[in-house]
C-alpha cells in the first residue's frame, strides 16, 4: 500500500513518505515523529471520531494510537505492511476496543441497530486531503455488491464484531463471515493493494 | 487452514472479531502462509477505508502527543525468536514502600480483570474468582511485606509482565497485564531460573499468581505452552530478573 503523502510537496525535493519517516521514528527521532504526525494525524483522528462519534473519545483515542505509533515503531516490520496500513490498523483496534470495553451490552446491541450504513465520505471536512485517495476508494466500494459493503461499513466504521453485524442486518453468521472476506477482496483488486 | 478459520480472515481483518477468534486466526496465519498473505493484504486494504474518515484534528493534539512522546520510552524490537537463555528483556527493580506496590499490583490487577471477563466469560471469572479468594490471602501477605520490591518487563506479544518479591516471605506475585487472552489449546507457564536451568513454576490460568520457593532462583519467566504446560519452556513471552 504505497501511497503519496498529503501534502504535494513544492519543488524538486522528493517527498517524504511515512514508510521514510518510520525508521527514524523507530530509532528514537523525536523531530521525525513529528514530521510523521503532520502526514497522519488527520487519518487516525479521522478514523477514531468516525468509530467513536464522540470527539473528545476520539481525541483520547487518537492520542492513544499516535503514542502507540512512537512506543511500538522498533516492532514495524516494513516487509509485512506499509506504515499507514500499520497504523490506521493499530489506530482501529485502539478505538474499537475503547467502543466494546466501554459500552454495556444494551448499549453495544442499539448501537448494532441503528449503526449508520451509509459509506461517511459527507464527513470529510477538508477537501484537498487524500482526494485521490478517496476518489478511488469511492468507485470501487461501488464495486462491491450491497451486502458486501454494508458487512464491510458496520464492521470497519461501525465498530461492530462480525455476530453484531449479522444481527444488525438479520443475515446468517456465515454469509457475514462470505461476504467480508469476498467485498475485501474484490476491494484489493480494485484498489490494487499489494500489502 | 481449516475453512472455518480461513473465511475469519475478512472478518479479523475489518477488525471485526474478539480476542478469542482473533487468536484463533493469528495462530492458523503462523502455520500457512499464503493465508498470511491474504491477510495481511486484506488488512491493508481495510486499512484504506479510512481514506474516507480524514478530519482535521483539534490543534491542541498535536501539543499533548509530543508532549506524551517526549516523556515515553520506546519498546524494543519483539524478541519472539529469542531463546529464554538469551532474553534481554531486563528491568531494574524498582524499591517501592510496600504501600505503593499494594496500591500499583491493585490497580493492574484489576485491569488485568477486566480484560479476562469481556463478554460472555463472566461466568467463568465468577468461579475462577471464588478459587483465587484463598490464594488471595497469601498474595497480599506478599504484597503489604515491608521488604517487598516491585519489577516489570515488556512482554513479547504484547503487555507487561508485573512481579512483587518479598524476600522473607520467599515468594513472588506475577501478574500478566494487558496480555493476550490464549486459545483454549495453550496455556501461560511459569518458570523459575535456578542455576541457569528453567524448572516448572506452575501454569498461570489467571491474570495473578503466586509463586512460592524462590530459593535459589535468579530470574522468574513467562512463556505460552500447549494447553497443560511443558516440560521446558517452548515460547518464552518474558522473564524478570529476582535480584
Amino acid at each position: 500500500m504505497r501511497r503519496l503523502p498529503e501534502r504535494e510537496q513544492a519543488g524538486g525535493a522528493p517527498p517524504v513518505t511515512p514508510d521514510d519517516l518510520m525508521r527514524h521514528v523507530a530509532k528514537g527521532d523525536e523531530a521525525a515523529f513529528e514530521s510523521l504526525y503532520d502526514l497522519i494525524a488527520p487519518r487516525v483522528y479521522g478514523l477514531a471520531r468516525r468509530v467513536l462519534r464522540d470527539p473528545a473519545q476520539a481525541e483520547e483515542v487518537a492520542q492513544e494510537a499516535l503514542l502507540d505509533v512512537w512506543r511500538l515503531a522498533a516492532r514495524f516490520d516494513p516487509a509485512r505492511a506499509s506504515a499507514i496500513s500499520w497504523i490506521m490498523t493499530l489506530t482501529h483496534r485502539r478505538a474499537v476496543d475503547r467502543v466494546r470495553s466501554s459500552q454495556s451490552r444494551a448499549e453495544r446491541e442499539t448501537r448494532a441497530a441503528t449503526a449508520a450504513v451509509a459509506i461517511p465520505f459527507d464527513d470529510v471536512t477538508e477537501e484537498t486531503l487524500g482526494r485521490l485517495e478517496r476518489q478511488q476508494l469511492r468507485r470501487c466500494l461501488r464495486t462491491l455488491s450491497e451486502l458486501q459493503r454494508e458487512s464491510i461499513a458496520l464492521a470497519f466504521y461501525g465498530g461492530l464484531t462480525y455476530p453484531q453485524v449479522a444481527a444488525s442486518l438479520d443475515i446468517a453468521l456465515g454469509t457475514v463471515k462470505t461476504r467480508m472476506r469476498d467485498g475485501l477482496i474484490r476491494l484489493r483488486d480494485c484498489l490494487e493493494v499489494s500489502r | 487452514m481449516s475453512e472455518d478459520v480461513h473465511v475469519l480472515v475478512g472478518a479479523f481483518a475489518l477488525g471485526a472479531v474478539d480476542d478469542i477468534d482473533r487468536a484463533r486466526v493469528e495462530r492458523h496465519l503462523k502455520r500457512c502462509p499464503s493465508c498470511a498473505a491474504e491477510a495481511a493484504e486484506l488488512t491493508a486494504t481495510a486499512a484504506r477505508l479510512a481514506d474516507a474518515t480524514i478530519v482535521v484534528p483539534p490543534e491542541r493534539l498535536r501539543a499533548d502527543v509530543m508532549r506524551a512522546v517526549s516523556r515515553t520510552r520506546q519498546q524494543p524490537p519483539r524478541t519472539r525468536e529469542t531463546p529464554v537463555t538469551q532474553a534481554p528483556v531486563v528491568r531494574r527493580w524498582r524499591a517501592r514502600t510496600a504501600v505503593a506496590v499494594a496500591a500499583g499490583i491493585i490497580a493492574i490487577g484489576t485491569a488485568g480483570v477486566t480484560y479476562a471477563v469481556q463478554e460472555d466469560r463472566v461466568q467463568d471469572a465468577r468461579a475462577q474468582a471464588q478459587e483465587q479468594r484463598a490464594e488471595s490471602d497469601r498474595i497480599a501477605a506478599v504484597l503489604s511485606a515491608p521488604d517487598a520490591v516491585a519489577a516489570t518487563t515488556p512482554a513479547a506479544d504484547g503487555g507487561e509482565i508485573f512481579v512483587v518479591r518479598s524476600a522473607s516471605l520467599d515468594a513472588a506475585v506475577v501478574t500478566r497485564v494487558g496480555m493476550p487472552v490464549l486459545p483454549s489449546d495453550e496455556a501461560y507457564q511459569l518458570w523459575l531460573d535456578v542455576d541457569g536451568h528453567m524448572t516448572d513454576a506452575g501454569l498461570m490460568p489467571e491474570a495473578t499468581a503466586i509463586v512460592d520457593g524462590l530459593d535459589a532462583a535468579t530470574r522468574v519467566a513467562l512463556s505460552t505452552e500447549p494447553a497443560g504446560g511443558s516440560p521446558s519452556p517452548t515460547h518464552p513471552v518474558g522473564i524478570v530478573n529476582l535480584t
